[in-house]
């Protein structure tokens, strides 16, 4: 394979790292270590692969490795998941660009329908990516209250983007 | 853990995954121990041009400006299924119409598009990208807040912080357009209204000032870029070395002090290394026989990174930025 083709799976192999993993860092450090051994000698694909299930099959290995090490993973407790994890990612659309872009364009939409004080504490998390520690002792309030607030909003904006998808589709 | 717990716990890591990849700036947060800006290795080798994360100003609280066009157009999915207008305009076509349109994304790119010119909208928030297909596209791009780049069957213009038109032709072929005409001959035409160009298409390499223009006539091939922007680099076409050697050159932005060492193929050597004094400026790696190398980049406070296996060839300058993070 060749590192052009490599390049362009890369975003969508860094989403699927970020949905396994949930971090910005750790999901790039091993989409560059699956494409390092994508591009190493002894590593090839069969002729007629897919070139996308192949990295992420990488990827779930260096992914099993990881979490092993850094025990930060929400799916860290369900290692036997990642499978049924990547079946999601591909029935989503998530591997494909274009579904993607449009699940992005429905946030964005949804964002702006949040109030003013819950799209701080989304920008907070997700843009600043503060933890929800430190987040939570600059607002005087206790973990556990603004974990179960953010899971609130996150509630939200899922129904929100399924709706707007939703609609979508149906036009 | 049930099936129902099971979906929940998938769709919500899906949209951490989705707020993460849609907010998360390119600056990430500090480490105890930095890493330099990460998504190199996917460019790495392939392209001529290897860009750091690039590190913009984005006022906070600010919702970004998804492309919207405006004007004459239609729009149309990426396999030319006409959509409604209103529809989200990433990763579909636009087609210009009899009176033309425009194009702006991020409140930092305006494209003026020419009646009949085709583009495809890609890229996301702070890095956008059109393909021009056909026809004219001018654009103005405000600097210092995202990347742009232009997509043509000739090669990449990235842009910072310019204003520069861009025409496809397809000489003896007319009235066929689209994806068909991708790998066909192409004539693409730069023309510079503001700032300055850097090209490199194979041996070709130069800089066009404002009111300069040039033609990337033949054969369209992917993987060559043609660069755009204000910091650029000197060809070296008239040095005797220029015929058997190549050099690695690029743009260093926020590395005061760093060193950039070329390691043998095996990894294990130094062949040559620079230092760079200035916050912002040009690095030379010259001249180095052809064949295949490793850059390592190495500054204080910040974990050293190898780019493995750049090709190196005859006559032909590989171009490779350098950003940090902060």
């Amino acid at each position: 394979m060749d590192e052009e083709a490599l390049g362009q799976h890369r975003a969508m192999l860094v989403r699927f790292l970020l949905f396994l993993l949930g971090n910005l860092a750790d999901a790039e450090d091993l989409a560059q270590q699956t494409f390092r051994i994508a591009l190493s000698k002894g590593v090839q694909p069969h002729k007629g692969t897919d070139y996308g299930a192949w990295l992420r099959a990488i990827a779930r290995n260096l992914v099993r490795n990881h979490i092993r090490k850094q025990r930060r993973s929400r799916l860290v407790l369900h290692e036997g998941l990642l499978e049924a994890a990547e079946e999601h990612f591909v029935a989503t659309g998530s591997d494909r660009d274009d579904a993607w872009a449009a699940r992005r364009q429905a946030l964005l939409a949804c964002l702006e329908k949040l109030s003013q004080d819950e799209r701080e504490l989304v920008r907070r998390r997700y843009e600043r990516q503060e933890q929800v520690k430190q987040m939570a002792e600059k607002l005087a309030v206790e973990p556990n209250t603004l974990s179960k607030r953010l899971e609130r909003i996150r509630g939200a904006l899922r129904d929100c983007i399924n709706a707007t998808l939703n609609g979508q589709s149906d036009e | 853990m049930s099936d129902h717990e099971q979906e929940r716990l998938f769709e919500d890591c899906l949209l951490e995954a989705l707020l993460l990849d849609t907010l998360a700036p390119a600056a990430r947060p500090a480490r105890p121990r930095r890493r330099l800006a990460g998504p190199l290795l996917a460019t790495a080798a392939a392209l001529i041009v290897l860009t750091g994360a690039a590190v913009y100003l984005w006022p906070r609280g600010a919702v970004y400006a998804e492309p919207r066009a405006t004007g004459d157009f239609t729009v149309a999915s990426a396999e030319g299924k006409p959509m409604a207008q209103a529809s989200p305009l990433r990763g579909r076509r636009v087609v210009a119409g009899k009176a033309g349109a425009r194009l702006a994304a991020g409140g930092y790119c305006d494209v003026g598009l020419d009646p009949g010119t085709v583009v495809v909208v890609s890229g996301k928030p702070r890095s956008e990208v059109i393909e021009i297909e056909d026809g004219r596209a001018v654009c103005r791009v405000e600097p210092g807040k995202g990347e742009f780049a232009v997509l043509t069957p000739r090669g990449i213009l990235e842009v910072v912080g310019t204003e520069f038109e861009v025409a496809v032709r397809y000489p003896g072929r007319k009235g066929e357009t689209g994806v068909a005409q991708w790998k066909r001959t192409a004539v693409v035409t730069v023309a510079v209204l503001a700032g300055l160009v850097a090209y490199q298409f194979g041996d070709l390499a130069g800089e066009l000032g404002p009111g300069a223009s040039k033609v990337f006539a033949g054969e369209a091939g992917a993987g060559k870029r043609i660069v755009a922007g204000k910091a650029t680099y000197k060809p070296k076409g008239d040095n005797p070395a220029w015929a058997e050697k190549g050099r690695i050159v690029g743009l260093v932005r926020q590395c005061p002090g760093c060193t950039i060492e070329v390691l043998d193929a095996e990894g294990k050597e130094v062949v040559l290394s620079t230092t760079v004094a200035a916050k912002g400026t040009v690095y030379e790696l010259q001249w180095l026989k052809p064949g295949t190398y490793h850059v390592r980049v190495k500054a204080e406070g910040y974990a050293p990174l190898i780019v493995e296996r750049l090709v190196v060839k005859a006559k032909n300058d590989l171009l490779m930025n350098i950003e940090f993070e902060d």
